[in-house]
């Protein structure tokens, strides 16, 4: 299907190019031309580059286009037919064999070369820390020996670090201990895929100690517009076997809405896609039940899970589009022996989605800003070339020579021949005038 | 990586047909305007290649470059235009053939 739509559209770019160029009408060729970037416009589409179709379609089949209509309107569409005799008869046959010869060894490198199958380019791996030991007071983990996240309290995450693909050995050490002395409170290995993003819990271990649990964080675009992926982990150590549900609480007059059943220690649940319109001010709540205490509310004969106390609450957040969000259930008070429930709350933006305009955005102000700069500038200075090219030129009318003779020692000057002549005298004339004495060589 | 419905090498010979055909009216037509025209075609599917190999590479970096030539286009197109209206005004003609006062 989408390869008989490609070979539609193709092939009317391909039109739409061959009757610009033998159109007769400069136009007709115009709007030929609009065609095919239209074409190329849906070509994008098809590529994935969502933004660069709109820009073809404004930039291109919108502002240029337009440029092209007004000045061959300008200079009059009909005085810009072609003569009926071209100058160079040898160019028709020359050009169109060149051009076949080009494009059928073109053609040729591009089947050759095998283009399908090279490999895609991957994003760099990402990793980040989730510190939920209420034992630890303040840790340091390292990548080997790379510092990856400093000073992580109790419910802290770091923010996420690229880290090269392969097996690393992980640790995790109190604040402030150097790491060739002390002894780690955790060491690990572990594999860093490629083309992914890992979110390591460090995960207090039911009896003593602790260890880390990664979590696999989708990070890439959500398939929707205004949807947000929530993931659930389960990181409290109960110190019976506690079992979790997990529900949804947005709307209190509704009885919560299971969405993970049965969560037991050490468990991540399956991303729930969260689709911001569907909350009253996009906020939404939600909250761990003992398992099975919404079950037996509802079996009854009225529903009252409505009433049931949650084990933990998070208050109401915000749901933004295309983010990840991860709530890590957990207790905060390990070192005394009561046993209170702690969430930890992290809300990221995925990437960008693939040829949409933030992703480009991101592209342009991160990586590309320098050129940007000198493409704004190339802009200017073209819009300020074109005002000076085609402003109305008054024709300056050159100077009339007038070569001002240095003044002759000792000739009168204007006030002194006029009054000279009124009285009767005879001067030579001022200098300036037409007849000046002749040089006398020297 | 599942491959596309549309292979990356179709849309880059594509772009090879419209290329040629860009080029070939540049050398056939002698009017300024259709030249001009004809290079827009030709910075266009050059632009679908780019585009094309950035789906296939997954990276965003040519998207970003298909942008800075548009932006040159719409530079290279005003100031293209303002020659010609500029050449048209002393010369009253648009045809290449008959601008040859550089020719020595």
């Amino acid at each position: 299907m989408e390869l008989a739509i490609f070979l539609l559209v193709g092939s009317v770019a391909i039109f739409a190019a061959v009757m610009m160029l033998i159109s007769e009408n400069p136009v007709h060729s115009a709007l030929f031309l609009i065609l095919n970037f239209a074409c190329v416009a849906f070509l994008y589409l098809m590529l994935d580059a969502e933004f660069l179709a709109l820009v073809q379609i404004t930039v291109y089949a919108g502002a240029i286009m337009v440029l092209f209509l007004f000045v061959i309107m300008l200079l009059g569409a009909d005085r810009l037919l072609p003569k009926p005799m071209p100058r160079y008869n040898w160019l028709t046959p020359a050009a169109v064999g060149i051009v076949a010869t080009l494009l059928f060894v073109a053609s040729i490198a591009i089947v050759e070369s095998q283009l399908n199958d090279f490999e895609p380019h991957h994003n760099e791996s990402l990793l980040r820390v989730v510190q939920s030991d209420s034992d630890f007071v303040l840790v340091d983990v390292y990548l080997d020996d790379q510092l990856i996240a400093e000073e992580l309290s109790f419910g802290e995450t770091s923010p996420f670090e690229e880290v090269p693909v392969g097996e690393h050995q992980i640790t995790v050490y109190q604040h402030e201990d150097d790491p060739s002395t002390a002894s780690p409170l955790i060491e690990e290995v572990f594999f860093v895929e490629e083309d992914n993003a890992t979110t390591l819990i460090v995960l207090p271990a039911p009896i003593d100690g602790s260890y880390l649990l990664p979590v696999a964080t989708d990070l890439t675009a959500t398939e929707e517009y205004g949807t947000a992926r929530l993931t659930i982990v389960h990181a409290a150590d109960c110190p019976q076997t506690c079992i979790f549900d997990i529900a949804d609480v947005t709307d209190a007059a509704k009885p919560p809405r299971l969405f993970a059943e049965e969560l037991t220690y050490g468990t991540v649940t399956t991303a729930e896609t969260l689709y911001r319109d569907r909350y009253v001010d996009q906020e939404f709540e939600v909250a761990a039940y003992q398992a099975g205490a919404i079950a037996s509310a509802r079996a009854g004969e009225e529903d009252t899970s409505r009433d049931i106390p949650p084990l933990l609450h998070h208050p109401p957040f915000e749901v933004k589009s295309n983010h990840n969000i991860l709530w890590v259930v957990t207790s905060d008070t390990r070192a005394q022996d009561v046993f209170r429930l702690h969430g930890i709350f992290e809300d990221v933006p995925n990437r960008p989605s693939f040829g949409g305009a933030k992703a480009i955005g991101e592209s342009l102000y991160v990586d590309y800003m320098l050129a940007f700069q000198i493409v704004g500038l190339l802009l200017l200075t073209a819009m300020i070339g074109v005002i000076v090219l085609t402003k109305e030129g008054e024709i300056i009318p050159r100077r009339r020579q007038v070569r001002r003779m240095a003044a002759i020692p000792g000739a009168p000057t204007v006030e002194e021949y006029l009054a000279a002549r009124e009285s009767g005298q005879r001067l030579p004339p001022p200098s300036g005038a037409k007849q000046l004495p002749e040089s006398t060589g020297d | 990586m599942e491959q596309p419905a549309v292979a990356t090498d179709l849309f880059v010979l594509l772009s090879a047909v419209l290329f040629m055909l860009g080029a070939m009216g540049v050398l056939l037509r002698r009017n300024a305007i259709l030249i001009f025209m004809s290079v827009e075609l030709m910075l266009n599917s050059a632009n679908l290649a780019l585009v094309a190999f950035a789906r296939q590479w997954n990276s965003v970096d040519a998207h970003t470059l298909v942008f800075f030539v548009m932006t040159v286009a719409a530079a290279e197109v005003a100031v293209g235009l303002a020659l010609i209206v500029a050449i048209y005004r002393t010369k009253h003609t648009t045809d290449v053939d008959d601008l040859h006062s550089l020719q020595g």
